[in-house]
């Protein structure tokens, strides 16, 4: 037979496997690198080409990168923890304690796991201010706020679904009290807490419930909502960071570089030093485990995770409708209506990018967080000591004089410093900014109360007494 | 319909707890009985008996309460929880089915023995005084 010399010859295997997956080779110009980052799956999430303004590391901080890292982190020890865990009241405890003595590096495992979940709600809540404070959230970015919003809850869920999984004291309590609290939501408060709980007690079908939500429900919900919120940067386009005195940036005027190598780099470098920290510090710090569910006898004092505390410390002060329902509404409807109320329409008050908005935002910004932290600890020790209103108005339900009175009258001395604000002449956007700051920072020294603050019983202590 | 134990077994000025059962029979000093849940009612934790200050504490939110279940610290919004006390021939008994709720403390709520019961001790749990000075465990 005669050797068929019209067939044209075929690369090697290796290359067509690869060349099966890129069609490309790798590229060597501009091009070819903005070509490759519209043509692939994940990083078309990009644009093929940013502001070199927008990659300035003192304006992001980085930390939506860190916080996809620390997500990142989280799926792959989630998912090896999910080979050893049991959720189930008898063996979840049981199971933790073998992961940590008997499985090779399983206490490194659950502790990146665990260390991870937590700061990742400090790296939510980080980014969360930095693009509040830039004004990052104005328009066309408003849609996006609520997408990092959403994420944040989603975030916050999985913290706490999460820490009921070793089905020790802690997670006993907490889910006892949470699923609790669900009972106070007008109307459909019992049917919540009974799909969540299935009975009158925490047991069996409250753990499976919550490890469901944990393992199946929730992550696969931050993957679509991350994606979508990462897509709509390149949408909506990056932010610019601006100096006080700085005119509106005229876009078609920047420096662009490529997506690949400039933005990738810097994504890859914070990711892998994000690992490496995550690594070291777990490697030295173990989680937190508490002695076994025991449910004749909570801990005394009973805390939640710290990231609840600023919850529980509201939970003594004020009847738990206000707590439950009233105050996450609010906090809701704030947060989520603020782009659409925050912005000044007109060009020449653009604000985009600006640390603080202006001067006045600067100032107002670092008063009323002294304000802040000053004003609610003076409120909780007045309270402790003095203050005694359903004693006060003994003929009143406790919604009412421990609930109405108190919490309606925070809300009306907020609004009057709301106008006060207007009429020396803060702009919405400064106003919106300073209560902003104000209730933040009244949260954040509420969970700083609660967590250093209170000792047996719940009583106010000094930390360096006990 | 848990049998506590007999009248004569809970002194008069007395708290005794019930874990198992997740109640405190408590005797007053007029003599009149009454079973408390010791589940708080603001969310569910339990509390205990701060013998020292007289008073039920909740560990969870600071909630405290009297012996007879009123709030004397919010934020729990209503009293404890009660379960309804029987004596029948000379016995305590508590029916731990039903919780009942309530809006205000009674002093209807408490179930005195019929006069003349016999007086004879049995074996019955431990029994708390009020004011022992120590924290109930």
């Amino acid at each position: 037979m005669e050797h068929d010399q019209s067939q044209p010859r075929q690369p090697g295997l290796l290359t067509r496997i690869r060349r099966s997956i890129w069609r490309e080779p790798w590229p060597e110009t501009d091009r070819g690198r903005m070509r490759l980052t519209l043509n692939d799956l994940i990083l078309h999430l990009h644009a093929p080409r940013v502001p070199r303004r927008a990659l300035r590391v003192t304006y992001s901080y980085g930390l939506g990168i860190i916080a996809i890292a620390l997500f990142l982190i989280l799926g792959f020890t989630g998912v090896l923890l999910a080979f050893v865990y049991t959720p189930s009241p008898d063996k979840a405890y049981a199971s933790i304690l073998s992961l940590q003595s008997q499985v090779w590096i399983g206490a490194l495992v659950r502790n990146l796991h665990h260390w991870s979940g937590n700061l990742l709600l400090i790296v939510s809540v980080l980014h969360m201010l930095r693009v509040f404070y830039t004004a990052a959230f104005h328009p066309p970015r408003e849609f996006n706020w609520l997408l990092g919003l959403s994420l944040l809850v989603l975030v916050a869920l999985s913290n706490f679904t999460g820490y009921l999984m070793p089905w020790d004291q802690l997670a006993y309590w907490a889910t006892t009290i949470s699923t609790s609290m669900l009972g106070y939501i007008p109307l459909v408060g019992d049917s919540i807490q009974h799909f969540l709980v299935g009975g009158s007690e925490i047991g069996e079908f409250a753990l499976r419930t919550f490890f469901a939500f944990h393992i199946v429900v929730l992550p696969p919900l931050m993957i679509i909502i991350i994606s979508y919120h990462l897509w709509r940067i390149r949408k909506d386009t990056f932010s610019l960071p601006r100096g006080l005195d700085e005119p509106p940036i005229d876009r078609r005027r920047i420096e662009r570089v490529t997506t690949i190598p400039h933005l990738i780099t810097l994504e890859l470098a914070l990711g892998l030093a994000t690992l490496a920290l995550m690594i070291a510090w777990s490697t030295w710090v173990d989680a937190p485990l508490e002695d076994a569910a025991n449910p004749a006898h909570p801990p005394n004092p009973a805390k939640a995770a710290w990231y609840f505390m600023g919850f529980q410390e509201l939970l003594l002060h004020f009847h738990p409708v206000i707590v439950t329902v009233v105050i996450p509404v609010l906090t809701a409807a704030g947060l989520f209506l603020l782009p659409y109320v925050d912005a000044d329409p007109r060009p020449e008050r653009d604000v985009t990018g600006v640390w603080f908005r202006s001067r006045r935002g600067r100032r107002l910004a670092a008063l009323n967080a002294l304000a802040g932290i000053g004003v609610t600890a003076a409120l909780v020790v007045l309270d402790e000591f003095w203050l005694d209103l359903p004693g006060l108005f003994p003929s009143l339900p406790t919604v009412i004089s421990n609930g109405a009175i108190p919490f309606g009258a925070i809300l009306w001395l907020l609004g009057v410093y709301y106008w006060v604000l207007g009429r020396r002449g803060a702009t919405r956007s400064e106003r919106n900014l300073a209560l902003f700051t104000l209730l933040f920072m009244a949260f954040v020294t509420l969970t700083v109360i609660g967590v250093f603050f209170r000792g047996e019983n719940m009583a106010l202590v000094l930390p360096w007494t006990t | 319909m848990l049998i506590a134990g007999l009248v004569s077994d809970f002194p008069p000025g007395t708290i005794t707890p019930f874990e198992q059962a997740r109640f405190f029979l408590i005797r007053f000093a007029d003599g009149g009985f009454l079973a408390l849940s010791v589940v708080c009612p603001h969310l569910a934790c339990v509390v205990g008996w701060d013998g020292a200050r007289g008073r039920f504490t909740c560990p969870c939110h600071g909630s405290e309460f009297e012996r007879d279940g009123r709030v004397v610290n919010p934020p729990a919004p209503r009293p404890l929880d009660r379960y309804t006390v029987l004596i029948e021939n000379d016995r305590v008994k508590v029916d731990t089915r039903q919780v009942l709720r309530r809006t205000q403390t009674d002093a209807a709520d408490l179930v005195y023995a019929p006069s003349g019961a016999a007086d004879t001790a049995s074996h019955a749990p431990p029994v708390v005084p009020f004011h022992p000075g120590q924290p109930n465990p």
